[in-house]
């Protein structure tokens, strides 16, 4: 078979960035999802958007996959942001139409949401663009740790992340084979209203279903019979390390952080 | 009627990207209608891409493909692949994981709906189709998940007879089944390659080949690297291991008799009876 199934946005170069270690890029990541919400002003917002042109300059992705990162979102941002600039009040109005206007307030309201959609749903791409699943699977684990003392099952949801993760792209092929297999028998899925499109899925999503549930009855034989014990303390092959490019990542956040509340408070 | 004919096919998976994988380069053949075609290789050679080719599910990047009277080119849009695909079957590896409906019937029944026929005419279809797998009519109204593995194939191969194919493509039919299973299967096939149908089998048993196949097609790294006999095929040891083939078990054990003294003639029997009975025609000439 072939190995065209590319799953996710990872991609796979080398660049400081990519080197990372990934709970230090997933801590980075949220933080600066935070940072997006307390950036209230045009300057601030620049000033974010500049630090991340910069990590995405440093990553060496060509920008054709921030674009494929954004693009299923374009539909939620342009109805947000009509929706904003139409009916939110406040300020200078511009035009009107009934209940219907533009205001100042609005105009501005939804440059700060078009803003933020941009950089949270970018930054998360840089994340993920260039983080492998399964690292960004321990790295999530990595960080739930603590968790555990409150009684939070940290392992075993570590384990199915990892376990969704890797069955993705061998659903992905048996989608694929299934697919062909009906369309052998003259199934059509291009053409018609979504309604009967969606009908006409039936022959893929029953067989899918049935295979995935045979699928998970035969992992689970596979693990009892290698002994799996859920609680049971476990070694790693992938070792997460932190080193010194890591805590300049750190500094450079803290950097970020610092500069943008001089922004706040000075403006 | 005529054959099955690929000019100069070539095909990448995601053409024209970055992400461009070539699995199949130039490949020109005319397999001949009516023929029994094993075709083999071994994972990754292209055999799969070519039979989905074949049953129009991808289209050519380069070259084009004739069966019968209509013909696939470069670049066809899904139309006239679905067109293409109306005059050939094609049963999947594992074929009982595309079984869904709620009843035996009902899911035979699919592909000839699918075909445009009425229920009145897709049922005589299915019931036909159920008939020649040899599928107990009492079970017609069960669902296909109830059956066994051995039933559940057979439905799902009577699935695709529904549509009353000409050329029928089968991937790896007896991957999974016991002995007997096997048997059973290919005497169906026979059946099949006896009233007149074209028949297109990936495998990997040579035996199989030895014993069915009348025409057999090489794969390797996307290309064609052999069209003949299975008598030509096994007769070239180097061909064989040059592709990651095995001999079938009596052309392996004929070649150590020989090798030990047994003077076989030079073109050995394909298949394990047929080997056994020169063994005994030599020894007795030997003796008397």
């Amino acid at each position: 078979m072939n190995n065209s199934v590319v799953f996710g946005s990872y991609v796979p170069l080398d660049s400081p960035i990519h080197r990372l270690d990934p709970r230090a890029k997933l801590m980075i990541c949220f933080w600066y999802v935070i940072l997006v919400f307390f950036a209230n002003g045009l300057w601030t917002n620049l000033w974010l958007a500049f630090f991340l042109l910069i990590l995405l300059l440093l990553t060496r992705v060509p920008f054709v996959s921030y674009w494929r990162g954004v693009k299923p979102m374009l539909w939620i941002i342009l109805f947000t942001i009509a929706v904003q600039i139409l009916f939110s009040s406040g300020g200078h109005v511009y035009w009107h139409w009934g209940w219907i206007a533009i205001t100042s307030g609005g105009v501005r309201q939804c440059g700060l949401i078009f803003a933020r959609f941009m950089l949270i749903i970018i930054s998360s791409t840089v994340l993920t663009a260039t983080t492998p699943p399964l690292q960004l699977a321990d790295a999530v684990a990595s960080v739930m740790q603590p968790l555990k003392y409150l009684h939070v099952p940290v392992n075993s949801i570590a384990l199915m992340l990892s376990i969704a993760l890797r069955f993705i792209p061998t659903i992905v092929n048996e989608v694929q084979q299934i697919m062909n297999a009906q369309r052998a028998r003259g199934a059509n899925f291009d053409t018609g209203s979504i309604f009967s499109r969606a009908k006409r899925l039936i022959p893929v999503l029953i067989p899918l279903f049935v295979s995935s549930f045979k699928r998970a009855e035969d992992l689970a034989t596979a693990m009892d019979a290698r002994g799996y014990d859920p609680d049971a303390s476990r070694s790693k092959y992938r070792v997460l390390q932190w080193q010194w490019p890591d805590t300049v990542a750190a500094i450079a956040m803290s950097a970020c952080t610092i500069v943008l509340v001089l922004i706040r408070i000075g403006l | 009627m005529s054959a099955i004919q690929f000019t100069n096919l070539s095909f990448s998976y995601q053409a024209g990207t970055p992400f461009a994988v070539e699995a199949l380069r130039n490949v020109s053949v005319t397999i001949p209608n009516g023929s029994w075609t094993a075709v083999i290789g071994h994972t990754g050679s292209g055999k799969s891409t070519l039979m989905q080719l074949l049953d129009g599910l991808l289209s050519p990047t380069t070259g084009s493909i004739r069966n019968g009277q209509r013909q696939l080119q470069a670049g066809a849009n899904r139309k006239e692949m679905a067109a293409f695909r109306q005059q050939t079957g094609f049963v999947f590896q594992f074929p009982e994981n595309q079984l869904f409906a709620e009843t035996v019937l009902e899911d035979v029944m699919f592909g000839p709906q699918n075909l445009g026929r009425t229920d009145k005419e897709a049922r005589t279809d299915a019931i036909a189709a159920l008939e020649m797998v040899h599928f107990p009519r009492e079970d017609y109204k069960r669902s296909p998940f109830d059956l066994s593995g051995g039933q559940m194939r057979r439905v799902a191969i009577a699935g695709v007879l529904a549509m009353r194919p000409q050329t029928l493509i089968l991937d790896e039919p007896t991957a999974g089944l016991d002995p007997s299973g096997q048997d059973e299967l290919m005497r169906l096939i026979k059946t099949l390659h006896d009233q007149h149908r074209t028949i297109l089998m990936v495998t990997h048993q040579m035996e199989l080949v030895g014993a069915y196949a009348d025409h057999v097609l090489v794969m390797n790294h996307g290309q064609m690297t052999m069209f003949g006999t299975p008598q030509q095929l096994f007769a070239q040891p180097q061909l064989l291991s040059d592709n990651h083939l095995k001999m079938p078990a009596s052309v392996a054990l004929g070649q150590q008799l020989r090798a030990k003294g047994l003077p076989l003639p030079e073109t050995l029997p394909l298949t394990i009876e047929q080997l056994a009975s020169e063994v005994a025609e030599t020894l007795r000439r030997k003796q008397g």
